[in-house]
């Protein structure tokens, strides 16, 4: 079968132990304010655009009706645009670039061994995020099937939000969940992503029964979630997940997606995110300390 | 420096750090410039022996510039030997050629990039000489023997005859061992009884080497007075001891074996000096320092001769002090090779002749050395294996990710499988090092360049191929592929193409190797070097120079430009010509005509851009560069060099990819090529993908260079890579990092060497220069100055694709 791929991340050093393939799936069910990567939310083909690209004014406006010049800079009118092969196909100047595309199963494993010896050298392997690749469990499912038997080992990276059903057509090949949590606060969490944490929290809760790895996400961005006593809770709950959560990685905010919305024509949901207090980080760091947890910190970049 | 040291524990304070600052703060501020004197010395020596065999005249040359050059010592350093009169003063050479000297006279301090100060005195003394010299140097010898052919294809920027046409040769890895145990006096003894019994030509040879030996230990002690005057006028006690201890070595150093490490490192770099004052070949190298010091170094360690700081001491100083020789090129060579390069190559690590991985303490102090040297040169090297501990990897990784370029990473396997497969037996093999930039060799056992003979532009090649055999700029055609004169030509099908790139590339490469016979047989008399002949096997045993083969091994290799471009283009034609029939080989060509202007030129080479390029691990495009590695290898069974049967037990032809800055010049001169690069552009560097297409990152960068025949070319494949810093910062990143580096190894990459910058840097540096002194950049097999580049090279090595996450 085939799965719908945004992106592969060669030399991935984010998205487990060593060196990772990163298989970024397209299509998500939650909305997080702070997405670097918005490229992979919806389910279709998507466009992004680069004005910067246009050398030839004359000719970007003969080829694109619904582009126009602006003292503000060009403006694309998306809503009437052809779908992406046209567009493409249209466009002399590479102003556009095409995001998401259907992937065979094979193809997908294919590309995966290809960089094995890196996996070998360093103890990495392939990495299904997104995006929510739980929402494409089947196609994961499939690439763990031919991978079987390589020696390739695998992880997700996911927010948990699909139903236990989907965790078990994986469960068994999966070496590795990187699972997030959000907010521990089932209000502030569908504030800041669109759902409540219940199915979440649910399936980590029995992610750790299965006795499956788990390395947990906390992103903490200023004035969203960064109070010390949600903060606290997230950890507590992680506490609880049991021995098999073998890392806990706090996740500064950056901003580096930003650049991408503005090439999708989107709007970045966020403005003005004061810097992360670093008293909240230590304070963090130390109650993880304290309750056991092997706790690290990635500060984001801006 | 917040942290002097990448990875050792060693006592700071007794290592000098502050002394060591101030000599490289000196290093990284110096000032080009010419200097005559070895000029004058050898014309007037020239001059009064018109009655002798040129190698007895340059061996008496060589040592009256000896016994009457200007001496000085470096200001504060533990090591004494000076190539000219001032720091980073370059000598002339004008036996080797002249007439460019003259003609650029008052353009060296204009230069963009490689400027030299030339003082009125320099001129004038350059000048009074010009007339004795001219028509009777290398270059005219050189200039006689080219066919008219040979002119024409250089004249279509096909081929160009690098330094070896105008210069030295260099490329030269002494057998330091052999050094230590017998002393220059050693070898003089061996010279002496060996000519008892020589006639004709090895009677010259062996006295030439006498004559050369006694010139040198004669420079070495004319240290001892100058260092005393300068111990009587120092007022820092501590500082006279160590002028007299200087003074004391003078005294006697090289008149007998070499037993203690200091002695080791200073005849070492004496030597290299003096190589450096025979000859203007480049690339005298270190070879394999960490393995024959070593010896010297437990020792002394042992009797408390010296510590692991007063080591690391003593070795940066010596690699501090690489930076005060300089060799002028022309401007035309100067495209070619840019930011001053002496590509003294010192190598580290890797396996024993035994076969034994070789890393000792001595391979992690000269990394720590490096760390505090950061210039250009010494070109710092290691080699790595499957046995290499880790330690030595992270410190290596750590010395990359602080961005001065170095290490470059050799791979063992590959290397000495290479080197094997051409009939080297295995425990010489084991012993290469890098000469130069990344062509390797055995130290001590090899004579010549292993690579950059003639330089050949696979990517005006390929422009010729389209055009029917003829140079679009120049109208000259040497071959024509459909029987008729001009640039017109259609093909049928791919395989047509690529018929017309084989029948080129064998007319071009055979002209080629004849170039490299035209310079070689120059080489031989201008090139003498009876000095720099002695310290390789088997030039004393056999009574004849390097040159007249007297080298255990004569491998050579020229240099191709170019392998991505013309694959990636080879790959457009196959794929959008003939298999999609996007557009025919006529509307290709007018586009590449038009450099892309047009709609339609633009519409075309759109299409161009969406086919992967070589570099992004897809086999299509892949294979087909790889096919062009073939071409080329498959024709050098057939090359043979002018030493075969005169003395080597290997001679024969290889391939190498090391190009230094050539793809820059040799783009400039191609048009627009049917990968989508417009004219002008540079070419590809090395093996790496061409600037900018590789796009899926270094793992597939390194699956795509690991399909090429990289074991087959086997005297150096050079992969340039860059990262940016925060892909390298912290201790897991480094972790790593060095992880891709085992799996490169495991993949079979020959070499690989990276910058750590980012381009914001090095746009900042393009403004501010001044600023940026201390930004040493990968330029291809060597380090340089980003500074010191023309613009162009900039631009290049900025465009080299940045892995970032």
């Amino acid at each position: 079968m085939k799965g719908f791929i945004s992106a592969f991340q060669d030399y991935s050093t984010k998205d487990g132990p060593g060196l990772r393939q990163t298989v970024f799936l397209k299509r998500c069910n939650l909305r997080c304010l702070w997405c670097c990567n918005p490229e992979t939310l919806e389910p279709g083909e998507e466009l992004f655009f680069f004005p910067e690209r246009i050398k030839d004014a004359q000719l970007a406006l003969a080829e694109n009706p619904n582009l126009a010049q602006t003292p503000d800079g060009w403006q694309l009118d998306r809503a009437g645009l052809p779908d992406p092969e046209a567009v493409l196909e249209r466009n002399t100047q590479p102003i556009f670039e095409p995001v998401g595309q259907w992937v065979e199963a094979q193809e997908c494993a294919r590309r995966i061994l290809r960089d094995k010896a890196f996996y070998d050298a360093s103890g990495g392997g392939a990495t299904f995020s997104g995006g929510e690749p739980m929402l494409q469990p089947d196609f994961i499912a499939e690439v763990q099937g031919l991978l079987r038997g390589t020696g390739v080992r695998t992880a997700i990276d996911t927010a948990g939000n699909v139903p236990w059903e989907s965790f078990e057509k994986v469960l068994d090949a999966t070496d590795l969940f990187l699972y997030d949590i959000k907010a521990a606060d089932s209000g502030l969490h569908k504030k800041l992503t669109g759902v409540g944490n219940e199915r979440i929290l649910e399936n980590a809760r029995l992610l750790g029964e299965a006795a499956r790895e788990l390395w947990v996400r906390l992103v903490v961005v200023p004035g969203l979630n960064d109070t010390p006593a949600d903060l606290g809770r997230r950890l507590e709950l992680v506490a609880h997940m049991g021995a098999k959560v073998t890392r806990v990685d706090v996740l500064g905010y950056h901003s580096l997606g930003v650049g991408k919305y503005r090439r999708l024509g989107r709007e970045y949901p966020l403005h003005d995110v004061p810097a992360l207090d670093p008293a909240v980080v230590e304070g963090t760091l130390t109650y993880a300390a304290g309750l056991g947890l092997p706790v690290h910190y990635e500060p984001g970049l801006t | 420096m917040p942290e002097p040291f990448l990875q050792l524990e060693l006592d700071a304070a007794a290592v000098g750090l502050e002394r060591i600052g101030r000599l490289r703060a000196r290093m990284e501020k110096r000032q080009a410039s010419l200097c005559s004197e070895r000029a004058l010395a050898y014309t007037q020596i020239f001059q009064e022996n018109r009655d002798k065999p040129y190698i007895i005249r340059k061996a008496l040359a060589f040592a009256h510039t000896l016994r009457t050059m200007t001496l000085y010592l470096e200001p504060e350093a533990l090591l004494f030997g000076n190539q000219a009169s001032r720091s980073f003063a370059a000598p002339i050479f004008p036996e080797y050629s002249i007439d460019w000297v003259i003609d650029e006279l008052d353009d060296f301090e204009h230069r963009t990039g490689d400027a030299f100060a030339v003082s009125e005195q320099v001129k004038h003394d350059l000048r009074g000489i010009q007339g004795f010299w001219h028509g009777h140097t290398h270059e005219d010898e050189v200039k006689r023997g080219f066919s008219a052919e040979m002119d024409l294809a250089a004249a279509q920027h096909i081929l160009h005859r690098g330094g070896i046409s105008m210069s030295g040769d260099g490329h030269i890895v002494p057998d330091h061992s052999l050094i230590f145990q017998y002393g220059y006096r050693g070898l003089i003894d061996i010279a002496t009884a060996k000519l008892a019994g020589a006639k004709g030509p090895q009677r010259d040879f062996y006295e030439a080497a006498i004559i050369s030996l006694e010139g040198a230990l004669a420079y070495i002690k004319r240290y001892g007075p100058l260092l005393r005057d300068l111990a009587a006028h120092e007022p820092d006690p501590a500082r006279v001891t160590e002028l007299h201890d200087l003074a004391d070595m003078a005294d006697t150093l090289l008149e007998g074996p070499v037993e203690h490490f200091r002695e080791g490192v200073a005849a070492a770099y004496l030597t290299h000096v003096l190589q450096m004052v025979e000859s203007n070949g480049h690339s005298f190298c270190y070879g394999r320092f960490d393995q024959y010091l070593l010896p010297l170094y437990e020792r002394d360690l042992a009797a408390g001769r010296i510590t692991a700081e007063s080591a690391l001491e003593l070795l940066t100083h010596f690699f501090i002090l690489n930076s005060s020789q300089n060799k002028v090129r022309p401007l035309s060579h100067t495209t070619f090779s840019q930011g001053y390069p002496l590509y003294s190559n010192l190598m580290v690590g890797g396996y024993r002749p035994d076969g034994v991985d070789g890393t000792n303490e001595l391979s992690y102090l000269c990394v720590e050395a490096m760390n505090l040297t950061r210039l250009a040169e010494p070109n710092f090297s290691m080699r790595y294996n499957m046995d290499t501990p880790a330690d030595l990897l992270r410190i290596a990784a750590k010395l990359i990710r602080s961005g001065c370029g170095m290490p470059s990473m050799f791979n063992d396997h590959v290397a000495v499988k290479g080197l094997v497969d051409l009939g080297i037996p295995e425990a010489d093999a084991l012993d290469y090092c890098a000469i130069g930039c990344v062509e390797t060799g055995v130290q001590g056992k090899y004579g010549h360049r292993a690579t950059g003979m003639t330089y050949v532009n696979w990517g005006k090649l390929l422009e010729l191929v389209l055009n029917n055999g003829t140079d679009p700029d120049t109208g000259i055609q040497l071959v024509s592929l459909n029987g008729q004169p001009g640039t017109d030509i259609d093909f049928a099908s791919y395989d047509e193409v690529w018929q017309g790139w084989e029948k080129l590339l064998k007319f071009y490469s055979d002209l080629a190797v004849g170039c490299d016979a035209v310079c070689d047989r120059s080489l031989e008399k201008y090139d003498a070097s009876p000095f720099a002949s002695v310290f390789v096997h088997s030039a004393l045993e056999q009574g004849k120079t390097l040159k007249e083969g007297g080298c255990e091994y004569d491998v050579v290799s020229q240099s191709n430009t170019g392998p991505s471009v013309v694959g990636n283009s080879l790959a457009v034609i196959k794929e959008l010509v003939f298999g999609q029939k996007r557009f025919s080989f006529a509307e290709l060509k007018a586009a590449m005509a038009d450099n892309w202007q047009s709609v339609a030129s633009q519409r075309i080479r759109r299409d161009i851009m969406r086919l992967p390029k070589f570099g992004n691990d897809s086999d299509a495009v892949d294979e087909i560069v790889k096919a062009v590695f073939d071409s080329y290898l498959k024709l050098l069974p057939e090359y043979r060099t002018v030493r075969a049967g005169r003395g080597p037990k290997v001679s024969r032809y290889t391939m190498s990819t090391s190009n230094i800055t050539s793809y820059v010049p040799n783009g400039k001169v191609v048009g627009a090529t049917p990968d989508g690069r417009f004219a002008g552009e540079p070419l590809n560097e090395g093996c790496s993908p061409t600037q900018g297409t590789d796009t899926s990152g270094p793992m597939a960068v390194i699956n795509s260079v690991s399909k090429l025949p990289n074991d087959q070319v086997a005297a150096g494949q050079l992969l340039n890579m860059r990262f940016t810093p925060m892909t390298l910062a912290g201790d897991e990143n480094l972790a790593k990092f060095t992880a891709f580096l085992r799996g490169s190894l495991a993949k079979g990459i020959y070499h690989n060497q990276f910058n750590v910058v980012d381009a914001k840097t090095l746009r900042l540096a393009q403004k501010h220069p001044e600023q940026y002194t201390n930004l040493i950049v990968r330029v291809a097999g060597y380090c340089a100055q980003f500074v010191s580049l023309m613009p162009e090279a900039q631009e290049a090595i900025i465009a080299r694709t940045e892995n970032a996450l």
